[in-house]
């Protein structure tokens, strides 16, 4: 039961302000005076808390946000292609039959790859600093999506109104299955746009501004990436 | 507990006054809190009632197995639609399976070791304040209650609960009435939960820890909570495509399983396996941390190999999506595809033997101090040897065609998975039980807890592979109607007695934790000597979890009995300096 020691472990702070090449406190383990060589393993990341301070902690949380969109990417990528073996599998089928799909499509798909280059010019106006610029980007870019989730539904009801029912066709529900389940990710997607024009309007660094705009670009890219994909897959 | 508070003191860290932390409405604070440590405790309090839940549903199971066709006039009285003339009727005893292994497997051993250990353990062990993403944390949290809702709901709907089981195989799932749509849309909302939690886990992991805390330091807790997370990553958006195409085909009059449109149920399978099988090593990874830290610390030596340990992690969560198919090798699939997933399968043996050999080696000649959690830790190994064996019966096809749907594979998935990630819980909780509450649990009480669960979980399951050879299917409601069946009723009174002392013994548990959490005497800061950093916060740590600044690393977790240290030191915590007695130039870090 021995174990004593008379001084607190040391700390970062401590750490910070002494310099590296102070000596800590002597901790004294089993009444013996413990001497320390004060080495920082080299191989520790560190990156501090997330809570708040420090400039350590925006880094980190920068790259933790980072992380977190491509895993949102991941985690979409793969729930498709789930959709997407269970497509393969089926067309392969006998009486598969595959209809013509609306040809509203066409229009739709040329709005989201717009909306992919307003996305791109708000990016780059972020990391010049340019926040006013960025922000009429992200504007465009939200109607422009809005226009897409409009366009899709129009198309539906196309083919609704031409008789294209989903329990019709294994083709026809793919398409109403992976239209729809795209539809709801843009509608997330068009969330991500109103929380960055909000960011925009909040005080920040351009760094901080053009990271947090690369991630919403990357989800918004990969949305539209995404429909290319589905567009192409029904249309095959 | 008997071993002194001198560690508190070598912690030394007097609490610092002056925090400027708000004061914080009883709301914020615990029901919508963002506090790592709340959630966890929301998540294992609420995974603990849907035990309870699971396991209220399990008797009732056990009831009708062991005397099928008796009156029960009591609980006809208790539940006079599932009891109609004091009978239990068929439809509510296949709801009943169906909700016993959607609970034990979602809402309970899932939520409880990766809502709820998850939660408390990452932030604590790497020396952070909080995750790395504290609202989405509360949500995640929050979700899993709608979840519940939703799943529960299906009991009192036209229809009842679905009768699907589990695995919810199409055609059944397809025809059922609407408990099974609330059934996926619940399971689709738990998946969303476990998504934020696991996005949450895995960028704190990467990317908030503290000074010196390199990835060849993490506590073997945090790499398995952390892989598990990357392992739902990867799986739960299989079945949440899945569950989206049976909604659709259930409420859209689509076909995409449905043979009676057209429809393959087999691609159900497939999807629902390449999910379920990961499945299985998400609750059982994280066990496996717990256990391995529990281990070392009660036995106060190192981990065995640690690098083998994280390495055969990783190989189990990389093999585990490639061997789905050992579930389906009844379907009907060719012989090749079903050598090929015997390979694979028996491939995952080899790194659990590792994991298990180490675990032995890590035992072999200590001062284990049995105290409640390493009992369940010893227990777990035990439980995942036995376990394991049946497995590698199970994963040859040859020998699986025959033992496929009997009892024989429930017995096997409730040795490996039940029982020994319920163990791995009970380790867990009992383990950081002071840390949570700050109070200790009561160790006469965690000891006949053990002993009656390890005696009832044996009696329960054990005899379950008997059952198999014997040829009883699972998922059965009357066995007796069948002549060849005629001679286990005395293993299913057997089995039915056991399961009521292993159901019992756990209102022994909920006592003592209900009581310790109030009335426990107060917990010191490291009761059990350990060496990991939550040890060095107060207990239980402030919202924040530091003092004044985070812990800095030293050296690895599990410095025990290290030969170089001074009399009467038998372990060195990570958070503090290197002592020179240390020989030359050796580095805590690594295996040895
Ligand atoms: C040595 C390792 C293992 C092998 C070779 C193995 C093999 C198998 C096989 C072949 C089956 C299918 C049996 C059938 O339905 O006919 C099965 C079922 C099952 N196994 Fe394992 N297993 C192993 C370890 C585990 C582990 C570690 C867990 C969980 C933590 C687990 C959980 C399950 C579950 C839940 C089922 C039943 C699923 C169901 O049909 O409801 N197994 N196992
Ligand atoms: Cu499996």
């Amino acid at each position: 039961m021995p174990t004593t020691t008379r001084k607190p472990p040391r700390t970062r702070h401590r750490l910070r302000r002494q310099g590296a090449a102070a000596r800590p406190p002597v901790p004294v383990i089993a009444g013996r005076r413990v001497d320390t060589p004060g080495r920082i393993p080299p191989n520790g990341r560190g990156g501090g808390g997330g809570w708040g301070g420090g400039p350590g902690d925006d880094e980190a949380r920068a790259r933790a946000a980072t992380m977190a969109t491509w895993m949102v990417v991941a985690a979409v990528t793969l729930m498709f292609m789930g959709f997407t073996s269970t497509y393969v599998a089926r067309s392969a089928e006998p009486g598969w039959a595959r209809q013509d799909l609306p040809p509203l499509l066409w229009w739709n798909t040329a709005v989201l790859l717009a909306s992919s280059v307003t996305m791109e010019l708000a990016r780059r106006r972020a990391r010049k600093g340019l926040v006013a610029g960025a922000r009429r980007a992200l504007g465009v870019t939200t109607l422009l999506g809005l226009a897409f989730v409009a366009g899709q539904v129009a198309a539906w009801a196309q083919w609704l109104a031409a008789g294209v029912v989903a329990s019709g066709s294994t083709h026809a529900a793919f398409f109403y299955l992976l239209s729809g389940v795209h539809a709801a990710h843009v509608a997330g997607g068009l969330g991500a746009l109103l929380y960055g024009m909000w960011r925009l309007g909040r005080p920040g660094t351009p760094a901080q501004m053009a990271a947090s705009m690369t991630n919403i670009a990357t989800y918004w890219h990969f949305v539209d990436v995404l429909w290319l994909y589905l567009f192409a897959l029904l249309l095959w | 507990m008997a071993h002194g508070g001198t560690q508190a003191a070598l912690a030394g860290h007097a609490t610092h006054a002056g925090h400027h932390h708000e004061p914080q409405s009883f709301w914020r604070r615990y029901i919508f809190s963002t506090d790592h440590k709340i959630i966890a405790i929301q998540y294992l309090l609420t995974s603990l009632v849907m035990a309870a839940v699971g396991g209220f549903l399990a008797m009732l199971m056990r009831v009708q197995l062991g005397w099928p066709g008796r009156q029960w006039p009591l609980l006809e009285a208790l539940m006079p639609n599932a009891f109609k003339g004091g009978r239990m009727d068929p439809d509510f005893y296949y709801g009943a399976v169906t909700m016993h292994g959607t609970i034990m497997v979602f809402f309970f051993l899932t939520t409880a070791l990766s809502g709820g250990f998850a939660n408390f353990l990452i932030p604590l062990q790497i020396g952070a304040r909080d995750m790395a993403f504290p609202v989405l944390n509360m949500i995640s949290y929050w979700l899993f209650p709608v979840a519940i809702v939703f799943a529960l709901a299906s009991f009192f709907v036209q229809g009842g609960a679905p009768g699907s089981g589990w695995t919810a195989y199409p055609p059944l799932s397809d025809r059922e009435p609407l408990g099974q749509t609330l059934w996926l849309i619940s399971v689709f909302i738990l998946m969303l939960a476990f998504l934020a939690g696991g996005i949450n886990y895995i960028t704190t992991t990467l990317n908030l820890r503290t000074k010196g805390m390199s990835m060849s330091r993490l506590p073997l807790t945090v790499w398995t909570l952390f892989v598990t997370a990357l392992v739902g990553l990867f799986a739960f958006p299989a079945l949440m495509a899945a569950a989206l195409m049976l909604i659709f085909d259930r409420v859209g009059g689509t076909h995409f399983f449905d043979p009676a449109g057209g429809g393959d149920p087999i691609l159900w399978q497939h999807l629902f396996w390449f999910f379920g099988h990961p499945e299985v090593y998400i609750v059982i990874l994280p066990a496996m941390g717990i256990v391995s830290e529990v281990l070392a610390t009660h036995a106060r030596k190192p981990v065995f190999g640690y690098r083998y340990m994280v390495g055969s992690t990783l190989a189990i969560a990389g093999l585990s999506f490639i061997v789905w198919g050992h579930h389906m090798f009844a379907s009907g699939m060719s012989p090749t595809l079903g050598s090929m997933f015997m390979a694979t399968t028996l491939a995952i043996a080899i790194p659990s033997a590792v994991k298990t050999f180490n675990w032995l080696a890590t035992i072999y000649r200590s001062k284990m101090r049995f105290t409640t959690a390493a009992l369940y830790a010893v227990g777990f190994v035990s439980l995942f040897i036995t376990g394991g064996l049946t497995g590698i019966i199970l994963g040859n096809p040859s020998t699986d065609l025959y033992f496929h749907d009997t009892y024989f594979v429930v017995g096997h998935f409730h040795f490996i998975m039940g029982a020994a990630a319920l163990f791995g819980v009970f380790a867990g909780l009992y383990h950081w039980f002071p840390k949570m509450f700050g109070r200790m649990m009561n160790e006469r009480l965690g000891k006949i807890h053990f002993w009656l669960t390890f005696l009832g979980i044996y009696g329960t399951f054990f005899p379950m592979h008997f059952l198999g050879t014997a040829g009883m299917p699972r998922r059965i409601y009357s066995w007796e109607a069948y002549q060849f069946l005629g001679d286990v009723a005395t293993l299913n009174h057997i089995i039915s007695i056991s399961a009521f002392v292993l159901g019992a013994a756990q209102l022994i548990f909920a006592f003592n934790l209900f009581y310790s959490m109030f009335r426990g005497p107060k917990a010191e800061r490291n009761p059990w000597q350990a060496n990991t950093l939550e040890w060095w916060a107060p207990s239980p740590p402030p919202h924040g979890n530091w003092d004044e600044a985070e812990p800095v690393v030293y050296r690895w977790p599990y410095e025990y009995s290290p030969k170089y240290a001074p009399e009467g030191v038998d372990h060195i915590p990570q958070w503090l300096p290197e002592p020179a007695v240390a020989t030359a130039g050796r580095d805590g870090a690594g295996a040895r």
